[in-house]
């Protein structure tokens, strides 16, 4: 059987008495785009580190292609785009391409991937003189010009312009077509679920739900119900929220028979029915329903 | 080997675009050495002595700051975390440190041969400064180890002015500016315990042509040996003790 590009088994990890991380357990199939979701302090970041092999987990192995996170073989399937980009301030950035790419045996073309990036026309400068987004532009081009089958990136989206952004969205996808994998964090929910084909949801250390962002919501089961009234809504339907311009909205796992009960009760009109975003049915995984 | 070479030349174009660097290591000994040590460098012999002086001086602040302040700035800053989750042995990324620290180091102690002989006359032949330019550089290898421990354990902000502290009182007490016996009695005392005076009297004996003691090379052996202990423990609980 071929090995998962990435496989988390049974991984816990703890910081002095505190447990970050508990009997974690996700794979990242090849090709697949898996994005780790989870509100700050949730174990996003030490997972990436245990990925990358930046740090040992207390029990439970890590897997990239079969070889153990941190091995040699496993460095040699993977390229890496840290949170904050931290490059020696008087280098320019097409240094930092040249000397990431003497790391790969057949690295990308740099020419080619600086113009997917739109980056030529700061390469030439030092680092020192980029703006955060330039920096983490050249970030994620070191990673990728290795043009290694799994890349493992931490937030590489935050502090993009609109433009940037789009144009790293285009060369992940670009890479996932080629049949890379990818594991990535980020903030942005919207981010998560145009682009990824797998969700992990952490929360407290543990994965709370996984899933394509469809099977998460669907999984799930909520559904949002919207009606206009001009009286508060019976108490029975539920936590019924809202009520400005006599909008109300309930989020109800039984959908059904909450849009019985408001048909019986009479004075709800405009009902529309919804599933939830993935941003409410994230809130909801972590604890706090919006 | 090509990945050692990008390694190398990385380091090179980082310290090449780095003035501020490159001044103080290359051209404060030699300018250390011009304000304060040249009016004493009236013999040939003494300005010999004086130049081992100042190249001992020289070399030891390339390592101090090549293993100490680079080293803990590159562990702070995440640089050196990236460059471990490339795939590259730890011992390319310790011999491109040490290849540039040979670089620098017989550079600044280059500077210092040439300020020497032009200015007080030292009439030292070439050969005889290289091989004390090659035995300063291997008995500094101790002090990169002990610095590349410390380095562990300052912040990256402390890290200069914590290295700078110990280059200036190591090299004053152990008699790198002025000879032993000029020292203040009870520097002179503590400073016959202080490796930097044994790394100077092994240096002071090759420039003069003099047989070197053993005891001396003992002793910065010894030092070497407690340094390279320290470093392989600092690394070992600095990376247990990271936090994510």
């Amino acid at each position: 059987m071929n090995p998962a590009a990435l496989a988390f088994s049974d991984v816990s990890k703890s910081f002095d008495a505190k447990k970050v991380l508990a009997n974690l357990d996700f794979i990242v199939s090849k090709g697949e785009f898996t994005v780790v979701l989870g509100p700050n302090g949730a174990g996003k970041s030490t997972s990436i580190s245990l990925a990358n092999g930046l740090l040992r987990p207390d029990s439970g192995t890590i897997k990239i292609f079969g070889h153990l996170a941190g091995s040699m073989e496993a460095r040699r399937s993977m390229g890496y785009v840290p949170q904050e980009p931290a490059f020696p301030a008087h280098v320019r950035g097409i240094d930092l391409l040249h000397f990431s790419a003497a790391h790969s045996v057949k690295p990308r073309d740099i020419r080619a991937l600086s113009l997917d990036l739109e980056m030529d026309r700061f390469l030439n400068l030092p680092v020192r003189h980029l703006s955060g987004g330039q920096r983490r532009l050249v970030s994620v081009a070191c990673a990728f010009v290795l043009d290694l089958p799994l890349v493992i990136l931490d937030e590489p989206t935050t502090g993009l312009d609109v433009e940037m952004r789009q144009r790293v969205w285009h060369l992940l996808g670009a890479y996932r077509a080629k049949g890379g994998s990818i594991l990535m964090t980020t903030h942005y929910l919207a981010e998560a679920e145009a682009l990824a084909s797998n969700i992990v949801v952490l929360a407290a250390g543990r994965v709370a739900q996984q899933g394509s962002p469809a099977e998460i919501k669907r999984r799930y089961g909520y559904k949002r119900i919207l009606f206009t009234s001009e009286v508060v809504p019976p108490p029975t339907l539920g936590a019924v929220s809202g009520g400005e311009h006599g909008r109300w909205l309930v989020d109800s796992r039984e959908p059904d028979a909450a849009l019985n009960q408001l048909l019986n009760w009479g004075k709800a009109t405009d009902i529309d029915v919804a599933p939830l975003a993935l941003e409410d049915v994230f809130l909801r995984l972590i604890g706090r329903p919006g | 080997m090509s990945i050692l070479r990008a390694h190398v030349f990385l380091r090179i174009r980082q310290l090449a675009r780095e003035p501020g660097y490159l001044a103080s290591t290359m051209i404060f000994p030699a300018l250390f050495f011009l304000l304060f040590a040249l009016p004493n460098a009236d013999t040939p012999d003494k300005a010999k002595f004086l130049m081992a002086s100042f190249t001992a001086f020289a070399i030891l602040g390339v390592c101090l700051f090549q293993f100490g302040v680079h080293q803990a700035q590159e562990l702070k800053s995440g640089w050196y975390s990236l460059m471990r989750t490339l795939p590259v042995r730890g011992s390319t990324l310790f011999f491109s440190q040490v290849f540039n620290t040979l670089v620098c180091g017989i550079a600044a102690s280059g500077v210092v041969y040439a300020t020497v002989e032009y200015s007080a006359g030292a009439e030292m032949s070439f050969g005889r400064w290289c091989g004390m330019t090659v035995v300063a550089l291997i008995g500094a290898v101790p002090f990169a180890l002990s610095a590349a421990a410390i380095a562990n354990w300052v912040s990256a902000w402390a890290a200069l002015p914590v290295f700078n502290l110990i280059y200036i009182l190591a090299s004053f007490a152990g008699g790198l500016w002025m000879p032993p016996g000029a020292l203040p009695a009870k520097v002179e005392r503590v400073s016959q315990y202080l490796p930097t005076r044994h790394y100077g009297e092994i240096l002071w004996k090759l420039a003069l042509g003099q047989e070197v003691e053993w005891k001396f090379v003992g002793y910065l052996a010894a030092f070497g040996a407690c340094a390279l202990a320290a470093t392989l423990l600092s690394r070992k609980l600095h990376r247990d003790s990271q936090k994510i």
